[in-house]
């Protein structure tokens, strides 16, 4: 039996070829795309850990030691015992003295480490040129020795090399610091040392360049030095975490030597979890600082608390589950038409002795037999189309993650194979289930009978009851009938009376909408997210940022520019000046004449910049926060919601205070903004009735999200707070500090406190003094004019402060008091030529700071706008192209669900059909029945897909709500218009294809269809 | 006066080797009001003779003409139009629409030409065929024989030129046989309507004025029954 019973399954497989096929693709499909997000999945993992490996070293576990000699023997035990599997030793050997020319490219030493082992697997130590130093006498340089300091492979270089030790500054008061602690810490690996460092503290590579630490008390000593020369063997171009530190770019030098702290980097065998990574290279090393190196024990899937992987885990399962349920209802529906189809058949099998087992296992060696033909073509697609992708897309995906070299290999693990076929064939066997246990309660007589399977519904039965009055018979047209004439009717009365007429073909359509929307608000909100962790618009393609250095007279070069003696001369006399007393707007004058002097300066290293070739000029500005004091009717929401103290907030006088971002924007700049808001730019450069343009909106906390608001209501005069004096001595600044909620909590009072910070030797006030004295406050008036609800992309970004902009020619005459402000160049390059125009324009601001102003630059810096808009561009490319590839799948999966139901749904019927047109029904009623059933279908799925839908976007707009707010919840338009159309076309298709074959089959052959 | 005529009617299915002549240059006339009955073994082609006397199928060769009109030679359009008002069709299997009642059965032709139902036709019928007080059943609410004689209140609804039954009574026990065929009968005698029987029982057959017989689809005897 059943042997007869395979053959049977077999014969209704091939003879109902078309749905056979499309089942067997949509569970293809199915199995692909679960394979596909399973692979990327591995391959991810495989990547990051190849690119983990490949950037800092395969190594697990450091053990840090100041007993080399100790270490040295535990490792040696370690390796012996094959507790340990690799090994490589970094060691200390001395620090070596840098020229101050040297010190501007290289950092503040050279840190000599040596090493054994394999550091180039385990460190990522490797020579981009040359090869690594054998001898105690050679050395592994960085890559800018090479390209900045000329060096070449086989040079020597000599230099003293030496201790570092702590040293407290000459006139310091030791005892009031006696100490402070550095963290070196760096994101992914777990060694926080905390150092106590007090006069005489030997540093070693871990601690930082202390001249730059702390409040500056401290200063180093190299002792113990020694003059060496080393052979350079070679360069490296990576700056991974053992070659650079605060010190230092690190040298490497072949062998160990003396009694530096030495550090292991060693791999374990056999490894589980993090915790027994850690416990077993403690056991090794019980007397070194064992640190992990968590991200590689991440990567091999050996990290216990990997978020990434549990959010990589959550998508995975996610988007299983909706694999999962357009599946269940692609296999449900093709098995439950199919054992419709055929209940005579099955009633045939159980009147001659099949038993209910044998039925039901009839339709599940059918559904075995999909899953058979179906799952091995879907693993096989599924890998081809991540082959394919990768290929394609590979590239982008490694450099976003920073792994170009690694690239994006395909990692096909078997258990997602298993997991993907076993997942697959549960659900076809599961979905394939329902049908066959309703084959296996067929009722044998009524299925022999060949009594009429009873397609009307018990309603529909009352309802026909009722309809026998002739003068009525056929009157009731409705919408329907006068749309699609008598077909419109027949389908109306078929849709009002069958018992599930056509809600398979609903559901299914309702499901692609579903899952095709779903796939759209995904994108879509993935999209935005990209979009904004991209940074919305650059202004150009370059920006080229400095601050001036304000007080170190003694660091300024040979000032040979016509602005010089104006600067020079005035850091003097404001030296000098703080030996008098002298009244806030004294203080506040000769500030603006430094601020003033400055910004001659900038306007000239405009010039200079502009004639860099390649470059095209776009504008510049430059400003910087002063605090404002603003009446009650000019304050924004943004100042009186709590939380928000930082920024501003209600004085006890009831007007506001805020700091502000006074930015002077170049004046050809300023002059076109003032025309497009159609403003008189003549307005904002007089000199004696200072002008400013204010933005008006702002993004700030209202204590519970992230928003745009009012920063400022109205237009009016604020008052600039330039400065102040207390006691005849000026103050640096005032802080805007919070002093708490006023009445009813939500408001927002804050208080303006004085401070100083400069280190030039004046007596210092208490905290108590401050805020029992009076300050003298020196306020100078400044009319916002016009409001904009947005800066212009040059003039920069305020952020949630408030931002006032006013012409270049203002600087002639008043600087507010601004500090030290930050210039900013903005210039477009030809398309690929940014980093080296940037470069270039970045030198020539070096140089001409340093060689034609009496100002040396505190810091000089460029962003290069267009390459990470490049890279942001790649990463949307990536989320678009996953997204894309997602949602195609999809709504194949979905479109097959519609395809076979709508089909089969009219297959099923074409007895039905053939006799209305045996009895007249003309090819154009018939035509016209279909299409008023295909609207209805439409109708019943599009609604509830609709609503379920936009149900899930919300959810999703929620969940990315999350991260980031000021997100519009929007209907991702675009697919709703291509959910719309896809199932059009499908329901087309389908029932082109379902009218085919019930006419291909004469009606003849239809009404002899008795035996089915 | 014929009012159907059947000349050199052909009719091939398949291609090739796999070709069967069903019906093979078949000619008669069918006077009006005349009561034929078709005979033959099970394959003989008295079923396609019908179908295509019916306007369901088309021939290889040959024509039909009712009434004086060659049916092959409409548009689809056209047949489905001729099917619904020149010819009744009844069938062993019932074939009525599973979600349209009794009078809705019934009606069906005259709905689908756009016409107004017939009342006194229709409850004419409806009394006839017995079958008053089911006029808002289901096919599926009622037995094989009222399953049947709605098909046949269908075909005679229109008042066709001719009614073509197939087998009509082959899926009945034998009460309802005689019931059948002498509504059949009846119809034949009291409204004068043109009927062609196709069956394979010899003592239906003798119900009729005349009797075709065909085998291997041929004419291979075309009697009158004297009575």
């Amino acid at each position: 039996m059943s042997g007869a019973m395979t053959r049977f399954t077999l014969r209704s497989l091939t003879a109902n070829r078309v749905r056979t096929l499309v089942t067997v693709a949509g569970v293809a499909l199915a199995a692909a795309l679960l394979t596909a997000v399973l692979t990327t999945y591995t391959s991810l993992q495989s990547m990051l850990y190849e690119a983990e490996g490949h950037l800092s070293g395969t190594w697990m576990a450091e053990a840090s030691s100041d007993d080399p000699a100790q270490l040295d023997a535990e490792l040696a035990e370690g390796l012996a015992s094959g507790e340990l599997a690799e090994a490589a030793v970094l060691q200390d050997l001395g620090f070596g003295q840098l020229t101050e020319e040297q010190r501007d490219i290289h950092g503040s030493y050279l840190v000599l480490k040596g090493f054994t082992g394999d550091v180039g697997k385990l460190c990522a130590v490797r020579p981009s040129e040359g090869r690594l130093p054998e001898a105690p006498d050679e050395i592994l340089l960085s890559g800018t020795w090479h390209d900045t300091g000329g060096l070449e492979v086989g040079d020597t270089i000599t230099l003293p090399v030496g201790e570092r030790i702590a040293r407290v500054k000459p006139g310091r008061d030791a005892a009031s610091i006696e100490s402070f602690s550095v963290s070196v810490s760096s994101s992914d690996f777990s060694s926080v040392d905390e150092t106590v460092i007090v006069d005489g503290t030997k540093l070693d590579s871990s601690h930082g360049y202390l001249g730059d630490m702390g409040d500056g008390s401290f200063e180093e000593e190299l002792v113990n030095v020694e003059e060496r020369t080393f052979t350079v063997t070679g360069f490296y171009d990576r700056s991974t975490y053992v070659s650079s530190n605060g010190a230092g770019m690190t040298g490497f030098v072949g062998g160990l030597a003396g009694d530096g702290v030495a550090s292991a980097y060693v791999t374990l065998p056999d490894v589980d979890s993090t915790k027994e990574v850690e416990e077993r290279a403690k056991a090794v090393f019980p007397e070194a600082d064992v640190s992990l190196h968590l991200a590689m024990l991440r990567y091999m899937g050996v990290r216990s608390d990997g978020a990434v992987w549990e959010t990589f885990f959550a998508i995975a399962a996610v988007l299983a589950v909706v694999i999962a349920v357009s599946c269940v209802s692609l296999i449900y529906n093709a098995f439950a038409i199919s054992v419709a189809e055929r209940m005579r058949q099955f009633g045939l099998l159980a009147s001659i002795g099949a038993s209910k087992r044998q039925l039901r296992r009839a339709v599940l060696l059918e559904a075995g037999g999909v899953a058979l033909a179906g799952i091995p073509l879907g693993l096989v697609v599924g890998i081809a189309g991540c082959t394919v992708t990768f290929a394609l897309i590979g590239p982008m995906i490694a450099q976003v993650f920073g792994a170009a070299e690694v690239g994006f290999p395909v990692k096909v693990a078997p258990w997602a194979l298993v997991a993907s076929a076993l997942f697959t064939l549960v659900t076809v066997l599961v979905s394939a289930a329902v049908p066959a246990v309703r084959a296996s309660r067929v009722n044998v007589v009524d299925a022999l009978r060949g009594a009429q399977v009873d397609r009307a519904s018990k309603r529909g039965a009352a309802r026909a009851a009722r309809a026998v009055v002739p003068s009525r018979l056929w009157a009731g047209r409705g919408l329907a009938g006068r749309v699609f004439g008598m077909g419109g009717q027949l389908a109306r009365l078929n849709g009002k009376r069958g018992a599930s007429r056509g809600r398979a073909a609903s559901v299914s359509l309702a499901l692609a909408i579903v899952l095709l929307m779903t796939a759209g608000s995904l994108s879509a909100f993935l999209g935005t997210l990209a979009d904004v962790a991209g940074g919305g618009e650059a202004p150009a393609d370059i920006a080229v940022m400095t601050t001036l250095r304000v007080f170190d007279g003694e660091d300024g070069g040979g000032g040979a520019g016509d602005a010089g003696s104006a600067g020079a001369g005035e850091e003097g006399a404001a030296a000098a000046a703080f030996d008098e007393p002298m009244t806030a707007a004294e203080a506040v004058r000769l500030s603006d004449e430094r601020f003033i002097d400055q910004a001659a300066v900038f306007g000239q290293a405009w010039e200079v910049l502009c004639a860099t070739p390649d470059a095209e000029p776009v504008g510049w500005q430059f400003g910087g926060y002063a605090p404002i004091i603003l009446p009650d009717a000019m304050a924004g929401k943004a100042y009186r919601v709590p939380a928000n103290g930082g920024v501003g907030g209600q004085l006890a006088d009831g007007r506001f205070a805020a700091n502000a971002l006074i930015t002077y924007l170049d004046d050809a700049s300023f002059d076109r903004l003032a025309a497009e808001h159609g403003l008189d730019a003549a307005d904002y450069h007089d000199a004696d009735h200072p002008r400013a343009i204010g933005v008006a909106k702002g993004y700030g906390n209202d204590g519970t999200v992230y928003q745009l608001m009012d920063v400022l209501r109205s237009t009016g005069t604020v008052e600039v707070l330039a400065g102040g004096a207390l006691r005849g001595v000026p103050v640096d600044g005032f802080s805007i500090a919070p002093v708490g909620s006023g009445r009813g909590g939500d408001e927002n009072l804050v208080r303006l406190d004085p401070f100083f910070l400069r280190d030039d030797g004046r007596e210092d006030v208490s905290e108590e003094e401050l805020a029992s004295s009076q300050v003298e406050m020196a306020l100078e008036p400044l009319e916002v004019a016009a409001l904009i609800d947005e800066a212009p992309p040059v003039a920069g970004r305020a952020g949630d402060q408030l931002q006032l902009i006013v012409p270049t020619s203002l600087a002639q005459s008043r600087g507010y008091g601004i500090f030290a402000p930050t210039f900013t160049a903005y210039f477009d390059a030809p398309e690929g030529q940014s980093p080296v125009v940037a470069q270039e324009l970045v030198d020539r601001a070096g140089a001409f700071f340093h060689d034609e102003t009496p100002y040396e630059t505190s810091w000089l810096g460029m962003s290069d706008y267009a390459s990470s808009a490049t890279s942001n561009q790649m990463l949307a490319l990536v989320v678009n192209v996953f997204c894309l590839l997602f949602s195609v799948i999809l709504a194949l999966i979905a479109l097959a669900n519609v395809f076979n139901t709508v089909t089969n749904g009219l297959i099923l019927r074409r007895r039905e059909f053939a006799v209305m047109r045996s009895t007249g029904l003309s090819n154009r009623q018939f035509r016209a029945m279909i299409m008023d059933e295909c609207v209805a279908w439409c109708l019943r799925g599009l609604v509830p897909g609709i609503l379920v839908s936009v149900g899930v976007s919300f959810l999703l707009y929620r969940a990315v709500s999350l991260s980031i707010s000021g997100l519009a919840f929007v209907l991702p338009w675009g697919y709703v218009a291509l959910a719309f159309a896809m199932t059009a076309v499908a329901i087309g298709i389908s029932v082109a294809y379902g009218m085919r074959r019930c006419k291909a089959d004469s009606v003849v052959e239809a009404l002899r269809m008795d035996n089915a | 006066m014929d009012i159907l005529t059947v000349s050199h009617l052909t009719k091939v299915y398949g291609e090739g080797t796999a070709a069967t002549r069903a019906l093979d240059d078949v000619t008669f006339s069918v006077a009006e009001g005349e009561f034929v009955a078709i005979v033959g073994s099970s394959g003989s082609g008295k079923s396609t003779l019908l179908h295509l006397m019916g306007g369901v199928d088309r021939p290889t060769s040959g024509q039909v003409l009712l009434n004086g009109v060659d049916v092959y030679a409409r548009s689809d359009e056209e047949l489905a139009v001729f099917r619904r008002r020149e010819v009744g069709l009844v069938y062993q299997f019932y074939n009525l629409v599973p979600v349209l009642n009794v009078v809705e059965n019934m009606t069906l032709p005259v709905a689908l030409d756009g016409r107004p139902v017939n009342e006194g036709r229709l409850y004419g019928l409806l009394d006839k065929l017995g079958l008053r007080g089911r006029e808002g059943h289901l096919p599926s609410q009622l037995s094989g024989g009222q399953q049947q004689r709605v098909a046949i209140g269908r075909a005679l609804m229109n008042a066709p030129a001719v009614v073509l039954a197939d087998e009509p009574t082959g899926n009945l026990d034998t009460r309802n046989s005689r019931d059948i065929m002498a509504l059949l009968r009846e119809s034949n005698r009291a409204l004068g309507q043109t009927l062609v029987v196709i069956t394979h029982d010899e003592e239906i057959a003798l119900a009729a004025d005349r009797i075709i017989a065909i085998e291997d689809g041929r004419i291979v005897r075309d009697e009158r029954i004297r009575r």
